[in-house]
């Protein structure tokens, strides 16, 4: 018969006279809050490399932490001796991922794989020895403390120390190594609770393993609330969830508990009816607060979201303004210094030409950026009242007037082809930003065609339909595959060429859709076969 | 032997001005009209300056100082930025990309900008002139 230990037998796996009560209040809620807080970092992060890892280590820290209660709580030998393997095979693993984790949250890049491989090779005696006495020779007993061989004594905490010094390394490198003072303090923390997480984890163990007093060794459990500051660093750090959140769950959570206990507990039917409706008052006003604080951190995602879209518009905008800005100043500061004077008179005349044009530009600029700027944040729509029937064949005709001289002076055969001449086809929309829409488009076409034609149609709708769709095509540039899904986007010329400002803002598109989309049924897309090969825009219209 | 600077930037426009420039200074400036040819031209003149937009429509600047600083034909060869963007975060960025400066052009005339690099090329260690504005 197999010798047990001096004790009873554990209940439901962790519960015996052997182990303290504090070990429920050390271990327990450290394993849900692990859990909790790896799942959500794991799925709020998109489920990026850092969230796995984040939940890798809380999935190991949460295993070892049960395996230490069963440790603890049962009086057979060999459940202490299977499942001390086990927390001997996942501590180094522990390290292992931290260091893994570090790397990538402060390199922010994915380990080398010589890296990965050593990091393997280092932690493989582990597992390859774990079945044989260098691992554990026995189990004592009297204590059902097991006896460490030479692998868990000493090899393990060699590798562990390889890991927390290669830590250590790596965040007072890259700290110095960074100039940005907000990811030196975030590299800092990150770094500083890692380690003292590991450090904590090693010395209650090494205690434990040199001493083989495995109470005083629970010392190195202090290192849990350290690891959970820490991944609650990581959600704050991710914006993944919010601490008020996090603090919520726990409190709906640790309170729900508490009550479903007591109806277990409570020997009294009166007081169980009264804990029962505390739990599930608890679950439905607790699922309502955390509701109503899921929808604060959307909101304030969305105006996070519209700050980052501002700033980016006034970056570009503002490289947009500073290019003509810089030709303008560049020439009038040769004009100053006297470097003009002697320059050719056909070089002099160019530079002066080259400021006009500028100058002229920068007003388009100014007025569509100003536009663009108070269509994004203003979420351009036009109301009922500004919207009114009219004749779009009478406003096509007013922008083919309008154009012609530049069609002619571009030697552009501008061509516009009536559905029937004096006939209204009246459309729901508004004059103003509707001639405006359509007179950037024909513009557009213009400008670029450097030979060839731009025809405007207007194609009548089949019987049965309310739809007017405006054509204006081209043999121009064309517009190039890649580019074509980015023709609507703001700036999308500015960031690709330099030469932006010559053209135009790179919004002219970008007001137009959304001039177009904010008319009843409003639509505007293009085809173009390609670069060189011309395009085509048709403009869908509401008939009124 | 004359030292040589070479202008990356797309923008003939800009390019005249900066020509003119150095002209005025009594130097000559070799322009690339575009990332692709800069890089070629660098490793076939290997200035002794080069003057990188970043905005450019084949490549960016930040592209072409990346691939600069990692070919060990031209990963000495002093780069300054010239560009109309500005902010903290793309100075850094070029500076950690090995940059020795980073000029806008509305705040650096293009006659100053040519009186720099003369100075820069005679007189003035380059190490000197480590100076982001």
């Amino acid at each position: 018969m197999e010798q047990l230990c001096p004790w009873e037998t554990a209940q439901y796996f962790i519960y015996s006279s052997n182990i303290p009560t504090l070990f429920f209040y050390s271990h327990i809620p450290a394993i849900i809050v692990a859990l909790l807080v790896g799942f959500l970092v794991f799925y709020r992060s998109g489920k990026s490399k850092v969230g796995i890892s984040l939940l890798t280590v809380s999935i190991l820290f949460s295993l070892w932490c049960l395996f230490d209660l069963i440790v603890w709580a049962t009086n057979r030998p060999d459940v202490v001796l299977f499942f001390w393997s086990l927390q001997i095979l996942v501590e180094p693993f522990v390290y292992l991922i931290c260091f893994y984790l570090a790397y990538i949250f402060i390199k922010n890049k994915d380990l080398l794989l010589k890296w990965k491989l050593l990091a393997i090779l280092l932690y493989l005696p582990v597992v390859l020895l774990l079945p044989t006495n260098y691992s554990l020779i026995g189990v004592n007993v009297s204590t059902c403390n097991a006896i460490e061989g030479f692998m868990a004594q000493y090899f393990t905490y060699i590798i562990e120390s390889v890991f927390i010094l290669s830590i250590t390394f790596l965040t007072i490198f890259e700290y110095r190594k960074i100039s940005t003072p907000t990811r030196k303090k975030e590299v800092m923390i990150f770094g500083i609770g890692i380690v003292l997480f590991l450090i904590a984890f090693s010395s209650g163990n090494l205690i434990g393993s040199f001493t083989e007093n495995w109470t005083l060794a629970q010392v190195g459990l202090i290192g849990m609330p350290i690891f959970i500051g820490f991944l609650m660093y990581g959600i704050v750090k991710y914006k993944t969830f919010n601490i008020k959140l996090v603090g919520s769950f726990a409190l709906v959570f640790s309170l729900a508990t508490l009550n479903f206990s007591m109806i277990f507990i409570s020997q009294v039917e009166t007081l169980r009816i009264v804990t029962t409706v505390t739990f599930l008052l608890t679950i439905i006003f607790g699922i309502a607060l955390i509701k109503n604080i899921l929808l604060e951190i959307k909101q304030n995602q969305a105006i996070e979201q519209l700050i980052k879209a501002r700033s980016d518009f006034l970056t570009v905008a503002s490289h947009q303004l500073r290019t003509p800005v810089s030709l303008i100043t560049g020439t009038l500061s040769l004009m100053q210094d006297g470097t003009i004077d002697q320059l050719p008179p056909d070089q002099k005349a160019k530079l002066l030409e080259g400021i006009f044009v500028k100058s002229r530009k920068l007003t388009c600029i100014i007025n569509d950026i100003l536009q663009a700027s108070e269509m994004d944040i203003m979420n351009f729509h036009l109301s009922k009242e500004a919207i009114k029937p009219l004749d779009v064949q009478k406003l096509l005709k007013k922008v083919y007037t309008d154009l012609q001289e530049k069609a002619d002076a571009s030697k552009i055969t501008l061509t516009y082809e009536q559905v029937a001449s004096d006939k209204a086809v009246m459309v729901s929309g508004n004059e103003h930003y509707l001639e405006n829409a359509l007179f950037n488009i024909v513009d557009n076409a213009i400008k670029y065609t450097p030979k060839g034609f731009v025809k405007m149609e207007l194609l009548l709708p089949e019987i049965g339909t309310n739809k007017v769709i405006v054509k204006i095509s081209d043999s121009g540039i064309g517009v190039p595959v890649d580019d074509q899904p980015k023709i609507f986007e703001k700036f999308t010329r500015a960031r690709n060429a330099v030469n932006s400002y010559a053209d135009g803002s790179g919004l002219g598109l970008f007001i137009v859709k959304k001039i177009i989309e904010a008319h009843p049924g409003g639509k505007i897309y293009f085809i173009s076969p390609g670069e060189g090969k011309g395009t085509t825009f048709y403009v869908e219209l509401t008939k009124s | 032997m004359t030292k040589q600077v070479l202008l990356i930037e797309d923008d003939l426009d800009q390019a005249m001005l900066y020509f003119i420039a150095f002209q005025h200074v009594g130097m000559k400036l070799e322009t690339a009209d575009g990332g692709n040819y800069g890089l070629a031209q660098a490793r076939a003149l290997h200035p002794n300056l080069i003057l990188l937009d970043i905005i450019m429509e084949d490549m960016s600047g930040i592209e072409v100082l990346k691939k600069l600083k990692s070919d060990t034909t031209t990963n000495n060869i002093p780069v300054i930025m010239l560009s109309n963007l500005a902010g903290r975060e793309i100075m850094e960025q070029t500076k950690n990309l090995g940059a020795l400066a980073f000029w806008e052009k509305t705040k650096v005339m293009p006659t100053e900008i040519a009186t720099r690099c003369k100075r820069m090329m005679g007189v003035v260690p380059l190490d000197n002139l480590r100076h982001y504005r």
